[in-house]
């Protein structure tokens, strides 16, 4: 027999006895016409504001548990990109190094300067105190470039990205 | 593909009967044990459930069924804490959130947020300033760890400090 409008009432005023109350109680637990019945009665009085923190326990043991990556995106995958667009830079850098390393000739020329017979498209002229110059910028490249990759082996460790 | 759109569906059908009826969830609860912190933690474990026989749910009466789980849960969490399963009429109002029956609407959510205080004020500096501002004051951590220059971490960890003193103590004063 389900709960009337009555019982519902006094039940939520406190006007029932103990024993009553906890009969229509385990009756609700039962019947979802009567718990439908219950909720409609406890909207009409002013319901109680949840304790803070407790909607975001409530989806991080459900929504964000079951969808781990979504956690994570709300809560620490903005810096792990970041870090790792630092990374990509740094390996770009590196790797334009390397290039520029591979283009431009380092190797002296012939006496004249010249780097026709070498093959590379550069014909430019260049003097001897030129040529000693552009050596020691090229050796201060190479030195730059090895600090670099022994950098980026360092910061490329993954124990780094947590 | 199919799958993922499906567990996306499910999680925001959780998440609308998650906002829609947190508060009617929180007060079944509040409303059977007389206990702020009980209820929360009834209140959690009536969305737990929820979410795990979500795909059971037929979508009628929402509001029953966030009902009839709560009352479950409560009913349960009553009989386990071998307690008595519905408070007294009453049942005093020590220093904490016991249960006060709603005489006037309007009236239970001052009246729970005056005890909260009470109960707050009752706990040692800094964790009743703490408790107050986030409990009665509605405030976040962040914004509090802002108000009071603190670090957000030592706020969180105060808050949660403050959480177990205030409930330790309703459950050692609680005399229902």
């Amino acid at each position: 027999m389900h709960v009337t409008e009555e019982q519902l009432n006094n039940y939520i005023t406190d006007k029932m006895p103990k024993t009553e109350q906890l009969k229509i109680l385990e009756h609700i637990s039962g019947c979802s016409f009567c718990a439908g019945k219950l909720a409609s009665a406890m909207q009409k009085k002013e319901l109680m504001f949840i304790p803070p923190g407790l909607k975001d326990s409530i989806l991080e043991k459900t929504v964000y548990a079951a969808s781990p990556s979504r956690k994570i995106m709300s809560a620490g995958i903005k810096k792990i990109r970041k870090e790792f667009w630092i990374y990509t830079a740094k390996v770009t850098f590196a790797a334009s190094i390397a290039v520029m390393m591979v283009v431009i000739p380092v190797f002296p020329g012939k006496e004249d300067g010249s780097y026709k017979d070498r093959g590379f498209s550069l014909t430019k002229e260049i003097s001897k105190e030129n040529r000693k110059n552009s050596s020691a910028i090229l050796d201060l490249f190479r030195d730059a470039s090895v600090k670099i990759s022994q950098n980026l082996s360092e910061t490329l460790n993954l124990d780094n990205i947590k | 593909m199919v799958l993922m759109e499906r567990m996306a569906d499910k999680d925001r059908e959780f998440i609308d009967i998650l906002e829609k009826y947190e508060k009617l969830a929180f007060s079944v609860c509040y409303k059977m044990t007389g206990n702020y912190f009980d209820a929360e933690d009834m209140t959690q474990e009536t969305f737990l459930s929820i979410y795990k026989s979500l795909e059971s749910f037929d979508g009628n009466n929402p509001g029953g069924f966030v009902t009839r789980v709560a009352v479950n849960k409560c009913l349960d969490y009553l009989k386990r804490a071998d307690r008595r399963a519905v408070p007294l009429e009453d049942s005093v109002l020590v220093q904490n959130v016991s249960c006060a029956p709603p005489p006037e609407d309007g009236i239970l959510q001052e009246e729970t947020r005056y005890e909260l205080l009470k109960a707050c004020n009752t706990l040692k500096p800094p964790y009743n300033e703490v408790a107050e501002s986030y409990y009665c004051n509605g405030m976040t951590a962040a914004q509090i760890a802002d108000v009071t220059g603190k670090k957000l971490k030592t706020v969180q960890t105060q808050i949660r400090r403050a959480k177990e003193l205030l409930r330790k103590k309703i459950r050692k004063e609680d005399i229902i």
